[in-house]
């Protein structure tokens, strides 16, 4: 037992912390229910093992959805994940050792997040409508285009990223910016809705020795 | 089939509205896909051809139309489609033909005054003043909100997540908080 208490392997941490350990556990299960789930009835989503399921998880329909390795949804303001696809070509694709938690995705062209990134209440949408195909206004509402988030990017609360948007790896979007269409770099802090200033984190973490 | 039970449930709705709620006029051909709330004593008037739908993939958002006063009156147009949308009146909503709302909410009140009593109604507040009008063929984005003496133009569109707090002209794009133009649509 003593052998246990000092080692930090897997099992040594659930004996020292077994409330946690049994939380974890049942997300796994919870995220192996739905690989399962979605894997036997539907072809066109593939979520890979390990994935951990705090919260409910809800993708729907038509398109492609694949989530990477060792993602987990957290419990947030709103629900856990939800990815909605509202074309046949949708594609959304989430990279591996994500944390998403009240993250939802609506994507009629494509959407991809890349490695490690972060995300709280916040929206993706590739379109300004939802249901664009079926206002009747034909080419009107502006047609959907793409998104792409780097790697390690953080969504925070609230914060939204509408159409077009492609966004650095590394970036920051802090609480309720939302960004239409904008080309941002690599390593910045978003701001503002609609967010036109961006800040380099480098100068503010230059700074943090000062303030 | 989606389509004939929502018809179903629209012509039922309506029905039960011309026998006991004498304050909802709802014109033909509406189609309930959703549930959707109709609650107050004030006008609410409804024209030909509305669709009633939830946001997918969202199944706790339904579509809320209310009037706080007897005196509050709801007009909206032909051909609306209202996409989980909340609208809450106390002195005078009225919206166009072909509008177009999603999972945003428009209130034309700030239920109570700034004061430290917090007194409600507002005494400052008065239908002129507060009134909103939104114009033929209007796009609202999911997640906005459309605050109180705001009037937005005909063709204009709200992108999602922004804030209208001042008046919208004809045929551009807003978007942010608050809500300024992104592009002026050709």
């Amino acid at each position: 037992m003593r052998f246990l208490r000092r080692t930090g392997s897997l099992v040594g941490k659930a004996y020292r912390d077994p409330k946690t350990a049994f939380r974890v556990g049942k997300a796994l299960l919870r995220g192996a229910w739905y690989i399962a789930r979605y894997s036997l009835f539907s072809r066109r989503i593939k979520i890979s093992f390990p994935f951990k399921a705090y919260a409910r998880v809800t993708l729907k329909g038509p398109g492609t959805i694949s989530i990477g390795k060792g993602c987990s949804v957290y419990w947030n303001v709103f629900d856990g994940l939800t990815v909605v696809t509202l074309a046949d070509d949708a594609r959304v694709s989430i990279g591996e050792r994500c944390g998403l938690g009240g993250l939802t995705i609506r994507c009629s062209t494509s959407v991809t997040l890349g490695d490690n990134c972060l995300a709280a209440n916040s929206l993706v949408q590739d379109g300004f409508m939802v249901n664009q195909n079926q206002a009747g206004y034909g080419d009107r509402i502006p047609a959907p285009q793409p998104i792409v988030l780097g790697n390690n990017v953080w969504l925070c609360g609230q914060s939204g990223v509408v159409r077009g948007s492609r966004i650095g790896d590394d970036c920051v979007l802090s609480r309720g910016s939302m960004t239409f269409g904008s080309e941002i770099g690599k390593f910045q802090l978003v701001m503002g809705s609609p967010s036109g200033v961006t800040m380099p984190i480098e100068r503010l973490l230059a700074l943090k020795g000062i303030l | 089939m989606r389509d004939i039970l929502a018809r179903f449930r629209g012509a039922l709705f309506t029905a039960l509205c011309r026998l006991f709620r004498k304050n909802i006029r709802i014109g033909k051909g509406l189609r309930l896909y959703r549930r959707w709330r109709l609650y107050g004593k004030g006008p609410i008037r409804i024209g030909d051809n509305c669709r009633v739908d939830g946001i997918l993939g969202d199944t706790r958002q339904y579509t809320c139309i209310d009037t706080g006063a007897p005196s509050a009156s709801v007009d909206i147009g032909d051909n609306a489609r209202l996409y989980a949308a909340k609208i809450w009146s106390q002195f005078s909503i009225r919206m166009g033909n072909d509008v177009f709302i999603e999972e945003s909410s428009i209130v034309d009140t700030d239920f109570h005054s700034i004061d430290r009593q917090r007194t409600t109604p507002d005494p400052h507040e008065t239908l002129d003043k507060n009134r909103i009008v939104i114009g033929d063929r209007v796009c609202i984005g999911s997640r906005s909100i459309v605050t109180k003496r705001v009037t937005i133009g005909d063709d204009a569109m709200v992108a999602p997540g922004s804030i209208v707090a001042r008046s919208v002209p004809a045929g551009c794009v807003v978007g942010g908080n608050p809500a300024k133009i992104i592009e002026p649509d050709a």
